[in-house]
């Protein structure tokens, strides 16, 4: 190789690394996007700083269980419950709360530990069992959806204190508390699957199970774990939830996982495991949120966006698919 | 891959084509095949210039290959897999019974005797090839090529197939045959071309070449030994396994000292891989003991054995071994993230540095540790797997078909790391369906047969003869147990 073009290699090299992500096809029809919604809509309105900041606070609830969808994902498997977790930790917390039973704090460990359970239910259900995680985090989805019913008598839950409304619509320095929590746990969620040991096998429970286990990674553990943090981060979306909606409702969350599943998907985390990436699935919510965002801008009736959603999440995954194909 | 290479084959004529991993017998293929397209360069066939559009229209063309991985439907019989979606139909409805009676006159052609209904998952892996052989010759094929298709083969079985192919050979198609097995490679073909960096190194007539030559020809330098063995000196007993049975396992007892390969041999389905899950806690035993330093293993699992300092490199490493959609570092780093890393979060820097070690160690071919392991060739996927194993510094390194098809000079260094190893005190066991490789390599060698162990040679016995009476007739155990 001649010094010339060892010295233009990393350059080159850059491009074709953006170009070769797993979600580059996202990053294109996002920055496309963008650009089509800031010239189209009228008085420049998507670029308003308060607009954008609408965009992440409609999908900060997605995108907090996307991360834990994501971590299922990537080891292989699916998480069907997280909409009814969701639900019924929004409800039990709002209950614990509003009957003074116990301050915010203990209430919302409460309501998280209970989306833990479940969590930890669907994970022994799937380690030990066998039976497909579909099947399993359907019934539980349907099971917990039925006791997020029972603990709320079927009916709305208001009159939220203040403090927990907070939780749904303060900000901080302009900024929604929900987009914080959020970037949070999107950060967290990178942090564990980059840095960690647990990160690691993740991955390779996803990329191989066989192998994993002959490696000597303890793929039951594994599997176990990714479904109590997506029990666990779902059941704290459902409480930001609540304090969005202003009151707890046992119906909350219904179909939040296609949602979830979506972000994921868009973000290039693979459906048969063994790739995906925070950042990804940041940027597959955040094109969701600008898809919703825009197109309500420009008067599209709710029933076009549910089809054009569609039509993208498609090409989006078209897209990665064939990335990985050709990388392979 | 491939550029300029030039070849040919005469009807009714056997060429061989052999080369290191990487060399472009794949890609030959696949252009002959029809599945990819050459970028440049011809194909003449039968005195025509042809260039084929898809696998479907070289097979209409005449032209069969029977994959190292097969592609058949295991719930399917015989019959229905060789003529799926050419049925006669009659009434518009599929006429099962024809599909079964032309399977027979098939299988009439070669001198088989299977009955057409049976189901493919009833058949061992060297039937499965029968029957893509049938299917080729169902094509009225002119011209079948052969993708190491022994790899997985008994030697009894490779004989049948071998017959088979000769059987082709007489009734006039030409053959093209792929393979890493060069004594196999002598015994069949009329020809042998050799691939070397997606050229033509040479073309040799079989009946005035050697091995060396063509060893020569393969890697361009002369490899001194086919099978470098030194003896290491031997040290305590490190492993003591009595009487232990599990699954297929019966009954079995051997011990294993430091610096020693041990070899295990026996035909495909032996029992030496479940055995060597028993010991390594990919399944758990029913009974009798393990001993290692002197104290008893119970409740193994991989993570305890790999703690303990006990490894295995196992036999299929595409589906047991690696992790493909992820990079080499990943990969190599598996077995080792606790000592790579403090209170669960992983130390990248030493992380990479021991990885990248290792990797320029055993000389891993990749542009770096960041590199997608399904993007290497076979043999630096090995390597890969190796790596694995070796960063966890064993004591005991249990490597069933270490060698199984990677290229001559890629076998050359990982008999030189067995040897290594040894040298250093670590115990190797070696399971190997490479006969020459198990006899060269092995310091000892136990012999398998149904579950249990039928022998063990040493010295003098340590030859092809005394091998196969224990490996086929097990003559050492007088058998009411094994019938039983």
């Amino acid at each position: 190789m001649t010094q010339e073009s060892a010295r233009k290699k990393p350059g080159k090299n850059l491009i074709q690394r953006l170009f070769s992500l797993s979600y580059s096809g996202l990053i294109i029809i996002t920055l496309v996007l963008v650009i089509l919604l800031s010239v189209v809509t009228p008085n420049n309105a998507f670029l308003q700083p308060n607009n954008l900041l609408n965009v992440l606070r409609q999908v900060s609830v997605y995108g907090i269980m996307a991360v834990g969808m994501a971590f299922v994902m990537i080891s292989g498997g699916i998480d069907l419950s997280v909409g009814s977790v969701a639900g019924f930790s929004g409800c039990v917390t709002s209950l614990l709360v509003t009957n003074e039973v116990m301050s915010l704090m203990p209430s919302m460990l409460v309501g998280v530990v209970s989306g833990l359970l479940s969590g930890v239910i669907c994970g022994l259900i799937i380690a030990y069992t066998g039976i497909p995680p579909f099947i399993t985090t359907l019934s539980v989805q349907i099971s917990v959806r039925g006791l997020a019913y029972i603990v709320a008598n079927g009916k709305p839950i208001g009159n939220l204190p203040k403090n927990l409304l907070n939780l749904g619509v303060g900000s901080v320095f302009g900024v929604p508390i929900p987009i914080i929590f959020m970037v949070l746990f999107l950060l967290m969620g990178a942090l564990i699957l980059n840095r960690t040991t647990f990160g690691r096998t993740v991955y390779a429970v996803g990329g191989n199970r066989t192998a994993a286990h002959l490696a000597g990674v303890n793929v039951k553990k594994v599997t176990i774990l990714v479904y109590t943090i997506s029990g666990v981060v779902s059941a704290f979306a459902g409480i930001v939830l609540a304090a969005r909606n202003v009151s707890a409702q046992p119906n909350a969350g219904v179909a939040f996982e296609t949602e979830a599943i979506a972000g994921c998907a868009m973000g290039g985390v693979a459906f048969d495991g063994g790739s995906g990436s925070m950042s990804g699935v940041a940027l597959g919510i955040i094109l969701m949120g600008i898809i919703n965002n825009g197109m309500n801008l420009l008067g599209i009736s709710s029933y076009w966006q549910l089809v054009v959603k569609g039509l993208i999440m498609v090409t989006a995954v078209i897209y990665s698919m064939r990335n990985s194909k050709r990388n392979a | 891959m491939m550029s300029a290479s030039r070849s040919s084959l005469k009807r009714g004529e056997i060429l061989c084509i052999c080369g290191e991993n990487g060399a472009g017998k794949s890609t030959l293929i696949k252009i002959l095949s029809g599945a990819e397209t050459p970028s440049s360069g011809t194909i003449i066939y039968e005195g025509e210039e042809i260039r084929f559009q898809s696998p479907d229209h070289a097979h209409r063309m005449g032209i069969s290959t029977v994959y190292q991985e097969m592609v058949q439907i295991p719930e399917m019989s015989i019959a229905e897999n060789i003529y799926l979606g050419r049925y006669k139909k009659r009434f518009g409805l599929i006429d099962f019974n024809d599909a079964v009676v032309r399977t027979r006159e098939l299988m009439k052609r070669i001198g088989l005797t299977l009955d057409p209904n049976t189901k493919i998952k009833d058949l061992s892996l060297a039937k499965r090839q029968l029957v893509e052989i049938l299917k080729a010759i169902s094509y009225e094929s002119k011209i079948v090529i052969f993708d190491e298709p022994t790899s997985s083969l008994s030697e009894e079985e490779t004989q049948i197939l071998m017959d088979v192919i000769f059987k082709l050979k007489e009734a006039g198609v030409s053959i093209i045959y792929i393979s890493h097995r060069l004594n196999e490679i002598f015994r069949i073909s009329d020809r042998i071309t050799v691939l070397r960096d997606g050229r033509v190194a040479g073309t040799v007539l079989s009946s005035e070449s050697n091995i060396d030559e063509i060893i020569w020809l393969m890697v361009g330098r002369n490899l001194e030994q086919q099978f470098p063995k030194e003896y290491a000196e031997l040290g305590e007993t490190v492993l003591e396994v009595k009487n232990l049975s599990g699954g297929i396992v019966y009954d079995c007892s051997f011990s294993l000292r430091a610096g020693e390969v041990l070899g295990f041999g026996g035909l495909v389905g032996a029992g030496r891989s479940e055995l060597m899950e028993l010991i390594y806690g990919a399944r758990r035993y029913d009974s009798g003991s393990i001993t290692y330093h002197g104290r008893d293993l119970k409740k193994i699992s991989p993570l305890k054995a790999i703690e303990s300092k006990i490894s295995l490199v196992p036999e299929d490493r595409r589906r047991q071994g690696l992790i493909s959609i992820l990079p080499i570092r990943q990969n190599i780093s598996l077995s080792y993230l606790k000592e790579l890393s403090r209170y669960g979060f992983m130390k990248l820097k030493k992380e990479s540095r021991a990885t990248e070690d290792i990797f320029d160690k055993l000389h891993i071919r990749a542009p770096s540790v960041r590199t997608l392991v399904n993007k290497l060739s076979g043999g630096n996927q090995q390597k890969v797997v190796l790596a694995r194993s070796l960063i966890t510094s064993p004591d005991i390194l249990i490597l069933d078909e270490p060698t199984r098809g990677i290229d001559v000079g890629t076998k050359v260094e990982i008999y030189e790391m067995i040897n290594q190893l040894a040298a250093s005190g670590v115990a190797i066991i070696l399971i190997s369906s490479d006969l020459p490789e198990l006899l060269a390599m092995s310091d000892r060698i136990v012999v398998m047969k149904e579950g249990t162990i039928t022998g063990e040679l040493t010295g003098a016995d340590m030859n092809e003869t005394t091998f196969m009476k224990l490996a086929t007739l097990g003559e050492e155990v007088h058998d009411s147990r094994i019938s039983s």
